[in-house]
């Protein structure tokens, strides 16, 4: 980002604290701003988080903090990425588009899928969960901007949840609305932005002798390496075939990876998935909370643990087998 | 039931109580004449395989855990002391596909199986896994699978129970052309459904018309694979300091090589020892050496004590081998070379040897360029050579190999594409640690080829003092060495040792997809085979005592092509020489370097575009044209040069 754009003011948004024993220092690190969640001003912080899984409260503090950016009017406009995405080349066309645009969005594809599988694996997939990918969005911090700020904000506070059956799928399932609900909205359709196993179906990745990286002829803007892992590399093989300079770019992204690695927190580690007996919170758990208000006014403190606590009631209850 | 079986001698017992027929049935044929019973008996018991319908192996051992743990064969210590002992047997899982074939008979369902459902669990696994077995038997090909697997090997487990049992599971493969994750990668629902693959494959998927794996190309292995040039850098052993010489002793050895009075004293600097190591490189600087010798000249040949592969920019004085006139004299510091150089290397009345002086350096690979100076400083050299073997001079990747899978066109050190290649980091590194030798001496670049020197120059921010182009070789006709006997198949050889940067890859695919074609024939010549593939493996080892092994064997194979498919743009390949040199005719891509130029310029093969256009000849039988029997052969011998012997004569006259 820094090579990049390097006039834009880079602010990391922590939706977590540092491990005991970890001395966290932001001014060592290439961010101008280090929010945490926390400092969001959401009512009834933690009670408000206990309700969410991980993926469910990192994907929800972008509304919170997309309406904060709009009050403060620091800056003319907002462009979100998700962490697991690395840029290539320069995004000033996104600087240009939101000269006349005031949202833009990234869909999952360009282009209909042939092949069955791949119709399973990408169109069915963005059908439970969302047309557009949210691991991008960039919208100006006034007109619909403004409007589509202040809407995200309020629904990601109530309704920021994993249940595809009902029609949820965390952040980016809501911006299905955002075509119909706002005036001046981009559908960014350039295949060199939000390149990822969803849409290599549709997509070549060739690199120039003169050491650009292209999709579809396109300059790469950014791509996003979504599920680093095994199921990331699956769904990567089976769409990418033999364009090897996919897993060029992949193996790049393993080693960034690994090079960047802080080894002294533990895997998987998050500050909000135990109880503070240190027992891990089973995502039941979270369900039977938050879908009852009156446990809410009930147990202010959710991560509590103890005599007369949630995790006491509803072990009581039986309602809940015990996690092991 | 045998009720009086156990006053008989056991043999017979248990030649009444081995069924050879069910036998047969469940099992199939037995090797060389072996009977049913001494199958059974010797191993066959082993492998859960049941004597006749009534008794099941595997049950009567799970039921019976004493028996199993002393290592009993179950049928007999059922007829010795189980059946008097009242212990319970239940039929073979065969026994209704025995009876079914001609009676239509069942059995009832026995007590055992009611009351054990872990036991028929067991026969039902067992019955499938016969059924599995017998499917795969055919293509299972045990001797790949034991030379693959040595952990199977030793245990000395029967190699298809292992496959069927675990070896599927942990993605070992049955047999040279099936990919157990492949198969299951390109399809789902074989992977969902938690089938073996193989089997699947045998018993429907190919029939179906299923892809046996993504396509995904060699590049994907290799990418997989690769190391950063950190890791490589860390892989190469340290010296131990205490065995490197002292100044004094390389005085010593200078001294005396100078008391013989030679004129001449020529200096070469390259990676490694080229008297221990084979290599076309090697054999070059062989040639150099000894053209030096011959015009009497002495030489001096100095290597990096570690082989890193990258120029040495972490130690200042780092350990240099010496030859003195192919002699190893041992191991010094760079700067102790340098002061015992200064010191012995005066010309002057008292010793008027040396009074001529060159050098070449041709790889400063694990060299600290900054010693290396100083070590020509301390000869007083000013002017000298510096040839093109590789790209060693533009970047760490000496290839040009972007992350070892493409040609990447050398493009501007702040790319995306250096950005995402292993070698990128590195590479301003190594170009400043080149341009301080290009910046003190006056340096001649000498390529091989005009197409190295071409793509040298494109790609480089040096400045060379001059430029020469100087083959390694010639080629001059001759008569043929034998007139083998014509074939009716194409023979299509690859040459050398089988890595990814000479095309092995593609090699492999062909040989895939074509080595069960009539119409061709596959080699390898080189060091080392590939077990499992249908190519025909001829050792050659070019050496400098028998430098045309490789020609002469291809000629005397009557190799008709020679897949050179070199992924990077090679200085000088003698193997497409030699190709040539033998009758052959070479097929390779555009970006080759000297293999396309060569093709180009001979006509003796074709440059092709991609891979699909190899491929499509070899569909289309279009490659036959290339039969020797179809076309005019010439043969040539190869005149080698004396490399920079050759320049420097041609400089002092």
């Amino acid at each position: 980002m820094r090579k990049h754009q390097p006039d834009w003011h880079l602010v990391a948004l922590i939706t977590d604290d540092p491990p005991p024993g970890f001395r966290f220092a932001p001014h060592s690190e290439p961010f101008d701003t280090v929010i945490y969640a926390s400092d969001l001003a959401i009512d009834g912080f933690r009670s408000w988080i206990f309700k969410h899984d991980v993926i469910e409260a990192c994907t929800a503090v972008k509304g919170p903090f997309a309406l904060n950016a709009v009050r403060d009017g620091r800056s003319d406009a907002v462009v979100y990425l998700d962490p697991d995405t690395c840029v290539f080349s320069s995004l000033r066309p996104l600087e240009e588009l939101l000269e006349s645009w005031d949202v833009i969005l990234t869909p999952h594809s360009l282009a209909p899928d042939r092949e069955r599988q791949a119709i399973i694996d990408n169109e069915i997939c963005s059908l439970r969960t969302g047309i557009y990918n949210l691991g991008f969005c960039a919208f100006r911090t006034d007109g619909e901007g403004a409007r589509f700020a202040r809407w995200w904000s309020d629904r990601l506070l109530a309704f920021c949840y994993d249940d595809i059956p009902n029609g949820l799928f965390v952040d980016q399932r809501w911006c299905d609305h955002v075509p119909a609900l706002f005036d001046r909205v981009k559908i960014l359709r350039d295949p060199g932005y939000n390149v990822a196993s969803w849409n290599l179906s549709n997509r070549t990745v060739s690199i120039t002798t003169d050491g650009r990286i292209l999709v579809n002829g396109e300059p790469l803007r950014f791509w996003h390496f979504t599920k680093l892992g095994p199921i990331g590399d699956a769904m990567t093989k089976r769409y990418a075939a033999d364009n090897f300079e996919v897993y060029e770019l992949w193996s790049w992204y393993r080693r960034q990876v690994m090079a960047t690695t802080e080894k002294r927190i533990p895997e998987r580690y998050w500050a909000y998935e135990q109880y503070d007996n240190g027992m891990k919170i089973p995502k039941e758990h979270r369900v039977l909370f938050r879908s009852n208000p009156q446990l809410q006014r009930t147990f202010p403190n959710p991560f509590e643990t103890g005599p007369d606590s949630f995790l006491d009631w509803a072990q009581n209850q039986s309602l809940l087998t015990r996690a092991t | 039931m045998i009720a009086g079986g156990l006053e008989r001698p056991l043999e017979l017992a248990l030649a009444e109580a081995v069924n050879a027929e069910f036998y047969a049935f469940a099992y199939g044929e037995l090797p060389n004449g072996d009977t049913a019973a001494s199958h059974y008996l010797s191993g066959g018991w082993r492998e859960g395989r049941d004597p006749n319908p009534w008794f099941s192996t595997r049950t009567y051992l799970k039921a019976n855990p004493d028996v199993a743990s002393a290592e009993l064969n179950p049928l007999v210590h059922f007829l010795q002391t189980g059946a008097a002992e009242g212990r319970d047997v239940a039929p073979s899982a065969h026994a209704v596909a025995y009876y079914d074939r001609s009676i239509g008979w069942t059995p009832e369902p026995s007590a055992s199986e009611i009351s054990e459902p872990a036991a028929s669990e067991h026969t039902r696994w067992a019955e499938e896994h016969e059924y599995q077995r017998r499917i795969c038997s055919a293509e299972f090909d045990k001797d790949f699978y034991l030379t693959i697997n040595p952990d199977v090997f030793e245990a000395g487990v029967d190699p298809l129970t292992h496959f069927l049992q675990n070896g599927w599971l942990e993605g070992r493969d049955p047999n040279a052309y099936f990919s157990v994750r492949g198969y299951l990668d390109a399809n789902v629902d074989v992977a969902e459904a938690r089938i073996n693959p193989f089997f699947h494959f045998l018993a429907a998927g190919r029939s179906e018309g299923r892809p046996e794996r993504l396509e995904l190309g060699f590049r994907y292995d290799v990418l997989a694979n690769l190391r950063t040039v950190e890791q490589r850098m860390a892989e190469v052993p340290s010296v131990p300091y205490d065995e490197l010489r002292t100044q004094g002793e390389l005085r010593g050895a200078l001294a005396s090589m100078r008391s013989l009075g030679k004129r001449q004293l020529h200096l070469s600097v390259s990676h490694d020892d080229f008297t221990a190591n084979i290599g076309g490189l090697q054999l070059c600087l062989s040639r150099e050496a000894q053209s030096f010798r011959r015009i009497g000249a002495d030489h001096i040949h100095l290597f990096p004590a570690r082989p890193l592969l990258v120029t040495n920019a972490e130690e200042a004085d780092p350990a240099v081998g010496v030859l003195l006139n192919g002699t190893l004299m041992g191991y010094y510091a760079a700067s102790s070379i340098a002061s015992a150089l200064g010191a012995e290397s005066d010309t002057n009345d008292a010793n008027p040897s040396w009074a001529e002086r060159s050098f070449a350096i041709h790889s400063c690979l694990g060299h600290n360029t900054q010693a290396l100076a100083g070590i020509l400083r301390a000869l007083k050299l000013r002017r000298g050579f510096f040839w093109v073997h590789d790209f060693a001079s533009v970047c760490t990747g000496y290839s040009l190999l972007r992350n070892d899978v493409a040609f990447c066109g050398a493009p501007p050190p702040e790319s995306a594409a250096c950005e995402v290649c292993v070698y990128g980091g590195r590479r301003q590194l190594q170009v400043a640690d080149h341009a301080r030798l290009f910046a003190e001496f006056n340096l001649t670049v000498v390529a091989p080829s005009q197409s190295a020197m071409g793509i040298w120059k494109a790609s480089t921010s040096l400045k060379p003092f001059g430029e020469i182009v100087h083959p390694h070789c010639r080629l001059r006709a001759r008569s043929p060495l034998t007139i083998p006997p014509p074939s009716n198949r194409l023979r299509v050889a690859f040459l050398g040792y089988r890595n990814a940067h000479k095309g092995w890859d593609l090699f492999r695919e062909l040989v895939q997809r074509y080595g069960r074609d009539a119409r061709y024939e596959f080699h390898h010549l080189g060091l080392m085979p590939m077990a499992g593939l249908p190519v025909e493996f001829t050792a050659v080892a070019v050496t400098e005592s028998d430098p045309n092994a490789m020609m002469r064997t291809i000629e005397h194979l009557r190799i008709d092509v020679a897949l050179i498919w070199a992924l990077w743009p090679e200085t000088f390949c003698f193997t497409a020489y030699e190709a040539i040199a033998a009758g052959a005719v070479i097929l390779t891509p555009p970006t080759s370097g000297n293999v396309a130029a060569l093709v180009s310029e001979t006509g003796l093969g074709l440059v092709l575009d991609d891979e699909e256009s190899l491929f499509d000849l070899f569909d289309s039988g279009e490659i036959a044209r290339f039969d020797r029997a179809n076309r005019e052969v010439a043969f040539y011998s190869l005149e080698y040069a004396g490399m920079t012997a050759d320049l420097v004569e041609g400089a002092s006259t």
